[in-house]
């Protein structure tokens, strides 16, 4: 018999290393004489799609195209360290290194800007390349400003090094701020369980995300879906065993991964409760994707045949042991 | 990794004389979807192969075709070929879709129907469909040819009868009674890529009186070496089906399978599953 049911799964996570562990990221930024961009960042792209959402933040700061902006990250040659790609903590960390050289690099254009123009005070916004002083009514442009940068020698780099590094709590009472932010997420599953084969069918997937704010709301649903079929995984099939302290589970033909053919209808819903420390109020996404569907599953589980699994993953044999009231009960596992 | 000498041949007379002259030390590859990885993995079934003979370029051994009531499959069909095929969708559909869930698309399209034989995994999708059929393989060798039925090429798991100096060409089957229903029906632990943990192989004719007239049973990864669940048929053929008779049908299934795997430590799964599977494809013909 298939036996449909619906889960819930929350969670949440904290961003960056946290317990006053070290966590910061630096940038550099130069520009060239034609007023384009290169952007030098430690963070490591790994697919999550940091290249972008980096490159996008120096663009909206300096008020330039994201296509006048080249980027070189994790190249430990030419490069500043901006720790790993782990902790959810890119966009956040080496998100705001990225900005603070931005910024860095903007007031010095603005100041040459001010000298080449003579105007020593007064407003000034940078809108489509060019930096307009509204009170004179006079105006250049960034490659104009940069042009002359380096024609008399002056800097034309922009640097930034952001701390994340947060206090330790207490060590007698373990209480304290241990973290600089914290991601929230909810998940909805249903499924469909057989009960007389134990397989699990997971159907649609409602993935809720408050990520402070989408730098990239394509990618980041990217990250979602990305992170939704990893939970799945984890909660369905991902398994090592071992014999003797001896992993014995070596290739992906038994450790085995969602295919394509598995992965369910995914709804990404994007919250953006702002975060004030964060980059345009950006916090993270990457962990928190994957965490809360492999409780919502077994709780859907639960749902469909009124049985907790206690053990991951929910296998054949586990779930038909708890499907039928005579089984096995408990998780054995199978050779 | 393994090393050994390649061959490229170009026609079969080209096989048999290779086959011919090495003997045991060398190995026949189509799709390859089964001897890279045995080559990745160092296995010790080629240990003393010293030669890797390439059929894939050997011509007009691809065919699906039909003659006289009977269907032929050249060995070197592939599992995209068959499950597409709409001769193979009309006269036996369970080989289209056992085809249909070997592996994944690029496995389909590499993958030969002779090599699922060959290779004698257990667990292998077509198998199944063709001990229903009571196939029979067509080999060959230098000194001649030679019949086998599919029921006894198989000696034990990943070991076949065929000799060192034989090729498989062609499975052939006589098409089912006029009428006859299919279902095939795999359990695996993902929907692609997958390797099968019970399937299950059925072609029924019913009279117009309700009557069963022929019947196939033919379970798959539940045996050291596939053969039709004969006790189960035995029930249901020549009476109606009834709810009771399939759940007796459905315990023959389950009694062969431990008669002939004896208990093992997947048998507390196994043995519901291929019960249930069993009971859920003969309802479909109530």
């Amino acid at each position: 018999m298939k036996k449909r049911g619906v889960g819930i799964g929350s969670m949440y996570y904290a961003i960056g290393y946290g317990f006053n562990r070290p966590d910061h990221a630096a940038a550099t930024i130069e520009i060239a004489d034609d007023g384009t961009i290169t952007l030098l960042t430690g963070c490591c792209d790994i697919g999550q799609g940091s290249d972008t959402i980096l490159a996008q933040i120096a663009a909206e700061e300096l008020g330039i195209d994201y296509e006048d902006v080249h980027i070189i990250s994790a190249d430990t040659a030419v490069t500043p360290d901006s720790g790993a790609s782990t902790a959810s903590r890119q966009t956040f960390v080496s998100g705001n290194a990225v900005r603070m050289a931005a910024i860095d690099l903007k007031e010095k254009l603005i100041l040459h800007a001010r000298e080449i123009l003579g105007l020593n005070q007064g407003e000034v916004f940078i809108k489509d390349k060019i930096i307009h002083f509204p009170e004179s009514s006079k105006n250049i442009s960034i490659a104009a400003v940069a042009k002359s940068l380096h024609d008399k020698g002056k800097p034309f780099l922009g640097y930034g090094w952001y701390n994340n590094t947060t206090p330790d709590v207490d060590p007698e009472t373990n209480q304290g701020d241990a973290y600089a932010s914290y991601c929230f997420a909810t998940q909805v599953v249903e499924v469909e369980v057989d009960t007389d084969t134990g397989q699990v069918e997971v159907l649609k997937v409602i993935a809720v995300h408050d990520v402070g704010k989408a730098i990239n709301p394509v990618t980041c649903e990217g990250q979602i879906e990305g992170g939704v079929v990893q939970g799945l995984g984890y909660g369905l099939f991902e398994e090592v065993e071992t014999k003797d302290g001896v992993v014995r589970t070596r290739n992906f033909d038994e450790f085995l991964m969602p295919t394509a053919a598995d992965v369910p209808d995914i709804t990404s819903i994007i919250v953006e409760d702002e975060e004030p420390k964060g980059p345009y109020g950006a916090k993270g996404v990457g962990e928190p994707s994957l965490i809360p569907t492999a409780p919502a599953i077994v709780n859907a589980i639960y749902d469909a045949i009124g049985v907790r699994i206690f053990q991951l993953p929910a296998n054949l044999e586990r779930v038909l042991a708890a499907a039928q009231p005579m089984g096995k009960k408990g998780g054995e596992g199978d050779a | 990794m393994h090393k050994f000498k390649f061959y490229n041949p170009k026609s079969l007379e080209e096989v048999l004389v290779l086959l011919d002259h090495h003997g045991d030390r060398a190995k026949l590859i189509a799709g390859g979807t089964d001897i890279l990885i045995q080559l990745r993995n160092n296995d010790e079934s080629l240990a003393n192969v010293q030669f890797i003979i390439n059929i894939d370029a050997v011509p007009s051994m691809r065919y699906i075709t039909e003659q006289d009531g009977y269907i032929s499959i050249g060995s070197l069909a592939t599992h995209a070929q068959i499950a597409s095929s709409s001769l193979i969708k009309e006269k036996v559909n369970f080989l289209s879709e056992a085809a249909g869930l070997v592996g994944s698309p690029q496995i389909r399209h590499r993958g030969t129907i002779g090599g699922n034989i060959v290779n004698a995994s257990p667990a292998a999708d077509t198998v199944p469909v063709l001990v229903a059929l009571d196939a029979v393989l067509m080999l060959q060798s230098l000194s001649g040819s030679r019949e086998v039925s599919i029921n006894e090429v198989f000696l034990k798991p990943y070991k076949t009868s065929i000799k060192s100096n034989e090729i498989l060409t062609e499975i052939r089957f006589k098409c089912l009674p006029e009428g006859s229903r299919t279902h095939f029906i795999k359990v695996g632990r993902r929907k692609a890529l997958a390797i099968a943990r019970v399937n299950l192989a059925t072609a029924i004719k019913i009279d117009d009186q309700g009557i069963v007239e022929d019947v196939r049973i033919a379970p798959g990864s539940i045996m050291p070496t596939p053969c039709r669940a004969r006790e189960a048929e035995k029930i249901l053929l020549g009476s109606v089906l009834t709810k009771e008779s399939i759940l007796l049908a459905c315990q023959k299934v389950s009694e062969e399978m431990i008669a002939k795997s004896g208990m093992r430590a997947s048998t507390f799964y196994k043995k519901p599953v291929v019960e249930a599977i069993t009971s859920r494809i003969l309802s479909k013909y109530l």
